[in-house]
């Protein structure tokens, strides 16, 4: 058993390895150099895991990435997710993606905010037109950064039901396969701009990162623009779960493999200023599904960046990995939950994404 | 039919084999752009955007012509011509399009105004 990290940068994706003990790493790449690597995935329903970047770049526009043999090489997804010409719609970055229920059957999440499925391992893809023409569509409105769909979580124990996560719209849930979606956000802070609420409605709720509890499946917990909040009847409902915690803000939120009480999250100082509070780069754990929250380290003082909405992943080993990038390229790892910390080494660009696969 | 060197920038060469310059036969640039598609598929999605326009930051030159100076991509091609796609230079509140008074056809693509100049330009 080991782990393989990807790491998805602002220039390129590199992949670092270790064994078990994860305290000695290997790095290789950068693969798709000079691209924006916002998108990473790897299919484990393959004897080999399938590896999948989500690559862009502002000149030239986005695409897919596919990898059968570890990330060695890759491969361009000729037929991937695109707009029509009369949807008027661009496509920017490929944010995420996620294994469906049935085999073969991938979906991805794109900006500007739409969902594709692939039936065929990845290789063509279609937009999932329930989502695209859903009523509240003309009251989507972007975050900072861009419309995007970036949460997929299909249900852990119910085929037919699905949520996704959009900035700065929020969640929203198909109990159907995917063929109507209703928004999730009851409870959850509407944005609020200089002139006051902009929507009336259920959306323009800005959703960062979800998590779900596998085992307890409608337990939901979001880091939100506004806030951490949590779910105890699949979205239904939202309340607030911050006792303990710094600041409000943040990006990432992330779940230990098999306590699922057990989250993690970085809190940042503000939208406005988005920084580690008191400059101190600080991970927080709740080991009570989300009533309090404690520090667990690095607390690496002095760091004024950041940490993006997948800039966080958990490996599945035992104790497990906590692994997390900065928006100035340092790479973090704990091997045992966070009692330990080591910064990995290299100096990357912006971090974008990181994924932590066991091997 | 007249054989074209199409000319592509280093980040697109992953999709053409590592060529920067490669050679197809066409009777019109958007031929000439066909025909690369049909041996790099990934190009075209590269280069033009949704609507099937040049991407907004992709300039195209047809020897010295700026492809947007020409009346359309249907124009002909000769023997020897050259397709060149370039990644422009691009960026800030107000751009000078090639062409434009003042701007030679041949000096490229978009400039960016200081913030200083803004106002004595506009």
């Amino acid at each position: 058993m080991g782990v393989m990290l990807l790491v998805g940068t602002a220039k390129g994706m590199f992949i670092l390895e270790s064994d078990a003990k994860r305290t000695k790493w290997s790095r290789r790449g950068p693969y798709h150099k000079g691209w924006m690597v916002y998108g990473l995935f790897a299919d484990k329903r393959h004897k080999d895991p399938v590896l999948y970047s989500g690559v862009s770049n502002f000149i030239f526009g986005p695409h897919i990435q596919r990898s059968t043999d570890g990330g060695e090489t890759w491969i361009a997804v000729e037929n991937g997710p695109s707009f029509t010409k009369e949807s008027g719609r661009k496509l920017e970055h490929i944010w995420g993606f996620a294994a469906g229920p049935k085999p073969n059957v991938l979906y991805c999440g794109v900006s500007q905010a739409a969902l594709f499925e692939s039936k065929d391992d990845g290789l063509t893809w279609s937009i999932i037109e329930s989502l695209e023409k859903h009523p509240t569509r003309s009251e989507w409105g972007p975050g900072a950064g861009g419309l995007c769909l970036h949460t997929l979580i299909p249900d852990a124990k119910n085929p037919q039901r699905m949520f996704v996560g959009i900035s700065a719209v929020g969640c929203f849930r198909t109990d159907d396969g995917g063929q109507s979606w209703s928004p999730k956000n009851k409870g959850v802070s509407v944005l609020e701009l200089d002139e006051g609420p902009k929507y009336a409605g259920e959306v323009n709720r800005c959703l960062h990162k979800m998590v779900q509890d596998p085992e307890h499946p409608e337990r939901l917990y979001q880091q939100n623009h506004l806030g951490v909040f949590r779910s105890a009847d699949a979205g239904d409902t939202w309340e607030r779960c911050e006792n303990g915690l710094p600041a409000h803000f943040g990006f990432p939120i992330a779940m230990h493999p098999r306590d699922h009480d057990t989250l993690y999250l970085i809190p940042q100082e503000s939208d406005q200023v988005r920084m580690f509070p008191d400059g101190k780069l600080t991970v927080y754990s709740s080991t009570d599904a989300g009533d309090s929250w404690h520090a667990i380290g690095p607390t690496d003082g002095g760091n004024f960046a950041g940490v993006l909405r997948d800039g966080m992943s958990v490996d599945g080993l035992d104790p497990a990995g906590i692994y997390f990038g900065t928006s100035s390229g340092q790479l973090y790892a704990s091997a045992n939950e966070g009692k330990n910390w080591q910064q990995l080494p290299g100096q990357f660009p912006r971090i974008l994404n990181v994924k932590a696969i066991t091997v | 039919m007249a054989a074209v060197t199409v000319s592509v920038p280093r980040m697109l060469t992953s999709f053409t084999g590592g060529k920067r310059r490669f050679s197809v036969d066409a009777e019109t640039v958007a031929g000439a752009f066909a025909a690369a598609a049909k041996i790099y598929p990934m190009l075209r999605a590269h280069i033009f955007d949704e609507a099937g326009g040049v991407r907004e930051h992709v300039q195209i030159f047809v020897n010295a012509t700026d492809s947007r100076q020409l009346p359309s991509l249907n124009e002909p091609v000769s023997d020897g011509d050259e397709i060149i796609i370039l990644q422009a230079i691009s960026g800030g509140l107000n751009t000078v399009v090639a062409g434009s008074a003042g701007v030679p056809p041949a000096v490229t693509l978009s400039l960016t105004t200081p913030r200083w100049r803004q106002k004595r330009l506009f």
